[in-house]
């Protein structure tokens, strides 16, 4: 079976640096087209829409955190099976895992490398595809 | 559209000075939120909110070549997570311990320099490469589900230059050392639920790691406890309540790297090549060697060389050890130094002779090298002793008056000969005499020691640091000017404002300095200078103490 192929991701992030650095390093370097959405609110407004491969989502944002978006974006069933990668600052090994059990794919920690963060996203992609 | 590598830099360094110039408006964001949280009483979503900008910062800074600054903020996210944790009011400890570092997440922020080539960690969290175990100087975790008491040790200790973190949880040891490793853990033994649960992660830990020096703290004093602490490799175990300054002691003990100056041995000897095997084997044992083959030129190499101990031929063609011997001990300088003849004379009576004029003992050669190596060190070794208590003061081991005031003349001889500048600091604990009286000697001594571990942290490796006696303190920067030497006494002088020393009777109170400072060249003779220092240090008693007075800012003060 073929890896599908991933084009359209949608980064949830509140902090607009954050925005610019990511939506620079996915575009360029990996080639990817990137939405970008400022809250957990307007994620769950807009997925359906975009309708990505893949959503980046931050996990400290205020108003709806990362993980009750997860929750809500699993409720709906347009969005329900979009694959989803945590981004976080350093986090225990523990804790990775309980984002897992909520249904994320793994986590990227913060802060990353822009140089790099296109490779990493497409290792995990490939690595949950096989 | 494929961009090129030099293109996607030159975007992201764009981006990465658009971030350093609103870096400052990010910090009062984070301050404001502060004040409005401590005005509040402890509005728990403000909490969060302050939680969240933190956390941002540390997650953002390193990404745009602010790499300290997002350590210090992940250290005050680390401290605000427990709270938003706990969602209990802070103490007044645990909230002057937020406040601490905020105040060093403003001060790193201010003098953050953008590191162009940021470094990142890996992009994964869950990266499984090789463990990497470096030791981050001055970070000590502290691990207890009693967090009043953590917040008040990590407090105290943090005033010492530590950066504390503290846990409540001890299941995270292993991973808060996987992330960095601390130059020292503080562990509670007993956590809910496991009255040894401590000393039990420490066992396990140190199996898979090499662990840095572990205090036990407990509720519980028991032989028993003691013995398991002690075994699971403690280096010292505090119960509760704890004596803050005595545990901050032991924490500095087990954590300054004392490293031994080698010892310096003078060789005398015609035979240069058998002077080069004894040189050799002393130096393979991590001594300093120097080799003199003509006993005319001794003079020189023994002033500059400065041994501790000098191996001495009894027989050479241009003259023997013994007269040698007699002129060198002609001089108080070199009146006890230790002076070893070698040689195959075997007459008893001879040797004594020899001692008589000044040897204080009789190698026979052939010499064994490694009772040559142990006898020097042993030698050496007792020598040191003997001067230290010659020129150090006994409590604190700083040089005492006399040493100090020759340290300034050759210091201020160094400065005029390299031409660069120095300072003469002097400080005198305020208020010294009232502190003997209510909280008696023993109180007193170890205010002194706590001022002289502070002053030892505080201070640069070549500052020379004297006691002169009582409260007075000394101090030699050299390469210093005076506005450097008032900006690094200041900054001890708050320090020190802030240490907490306990009374006999159990009440805590604080203890200030007073400072004056002589600077050259604008004082150039080291008599004047001291005077100068004198009449700041007046100056800054006269207009209220814990102050510091530079003599410059003083009229009529000039050379």
């Amino acid at each position: 079976m073929t890896t599908p192929v991933l084009q359209k991701i949608l980064l949830v992030e509140d902090e607009p640096d954050i925005q610019a650095v990511a939506k620079l390093a996915l575009e360029s370097v990996g080639g990817f087209t990137v939405e970008i959405c400022s809250s957990g609110e307007e994620a769950l407004k807009n997925a359906a829409d975009i309708a990505p491969d893949l959503i980046l989502l931050d996990v400290m944002m205020p108003g709806m955190d990362g993980p009750s978006t997860l929750q809500e974006l699993r409720k709906q069933s347009q969005t329900a099976p979009i694959p989803i990668i945590f981004m976080t600052a350093k986090v225990q090994t523990s804790e990775v895992a309980q984002y897992k059990s909520l249904g994320a794919w793994d986590v990227i920690a913060k802060p990353f490398d822009p140089m790099t963060l296109a490779t990493t996203v497409k290792e995990i992609w490939s690595k949950n595809h096989s | 559209m494929p961009k090129s590598k030099s293109d996607i830099q030159e975007q992201l360094k764009a981006l990465y000075r658009d971030y350093a110039r609103r870096l400052p408006d990010k910090l009062k964001e984070i301050s404001s939120t502060w004040e409005q949280l401590r005005a509040s009483k402890w509005d728990l979503n403000l909490l969060k909110q302050l939680h969240r900008q933190a956390h941002t910062l540390a997650g953002s800074g390193t990404t745009f070549g602010f790499p300290k600054v997002s350590e210090a903020a992940r250290t005050l996210e680390q401290t605000l997570k427990s709270h938003v944790q706990d969602e209990a009011r802070a103490d007044q400890d645990q909230i002057d311990l937020i406040k601490q570092q905020l105040d060093v997440l403003k001060d790193t922020t201010k003098n953050a320099k953008q590191v162009l080539e940021p470094q990142t960690q890996s992009s994964v969290a869950t990266d499984t490469g090789p463990v990497q175990i470096e030791t981050t100087a001055n970070l000590i975790y502290i691990f207890d589900d009693d967090q009043s008491t953590a917040h008040k040790i990590a407090l105290q200790v943090s005033h010492y230059g530590y950066e504390v973190q503290i846990f409540s949880r001890v299941e995270l040891l292993e991973e808060e050392v996987d992330l960095s490793m601390p130059t020292a853990i503080i562990m509670d033994i007993m956590f809910p639920g496991n009255d040894t649960a401590g000393i039990e992660a420490i066992r396990e830990l140190k199996r898979k790691y090499q662990l840095p020096p572990v205090i036990f703290i407990s509720a519980h004093d028991s032989l028993a406890a003691r013995i398991d602490a002690a075994y699971a490799g403690g280096l010292a175990y505090f119960d509760k309540p704890i004596d803050i300054p005595d545990l901050v002691s032991k924490l500095d003990e087990l954590t300054t790297k004392v490293a031994s100056k080698p010892y310096r041995i003078l060789i005398v000897d015609d035979n240069e090549s058998l002077a080069k095997q004894y040189a050799l084997v002393l130096e393979q044992e991590d001594m300093v060697t120097a080799i003199v083959t003509n006993p005319m030129e001794v003079m020189q190499p023994l002033a500059e060389f400065k041994p501790e101990l000098i191996l001495m031929d009894m027989y050479m063609p241009q003259c023997t050890g013994v007269d040698l011997a007699k002129v060198i001990r002609q001089q108080d300088a070199y009146v006890s130094i230790p002076l070893v003849f070698l040689s195959t004379e075997t007459d008893k009576h001879k040797q004594l002779e020899a001692m008589r004029e000044g040897g204080d003992d009789f190698l026979t050669k052939p010499i064994d090298s490694y009772y040559l190596v142990e006898y020097v060190r042993i030698r050496a070794e007792r020598y040191r002793k003997l001067r230290a208590m010659m020129e150090r003061d006994s409590l604190t081991h700083l040089f005492n008056h006399s040493k100090i005031l020759e340290q300034l003349e050759i210091e201020l001889e160094r400065a005029k000969r390299q031409d660069i500048p120095m300072a003469y600091a002097m400080l005198d604990i305020d208020h010294f005499k009232k502190i003997n009286d209510s909280c008696g000697h023993l109180t007193g001594d170890r205010v002194i020691l706590g001022f002289t571990r502070l002053l030892q942290r505080c201070l640069r490796k070549g500052d020379i640091i004297g006691r002169y006696g009582g409260e007075e303190f000394a101090i030699i920067l050299p390469n210093t000017d005076g506005k450097q030497a008032e900006l690094v006494i200041n900054k001890i002088r708050e320090r020190f404002a802030q240490l907490e020393h306990i009374c006999s009777n159990d009440k805590m109170f604080n203890v200030t300095f007073s400072s004056g400072i002589a600077t050259y060249p604008y004082i150039s003779d080291p008599t004047k200078m001291k005077e100068a220092a004198d009449k700041a240090l007046y100056n800054a008693k006269q207009n209220g103490r814990n102050l510091v007075v530079l003599v410059e800012t003083l009229p009529d003060t000039a050379d």
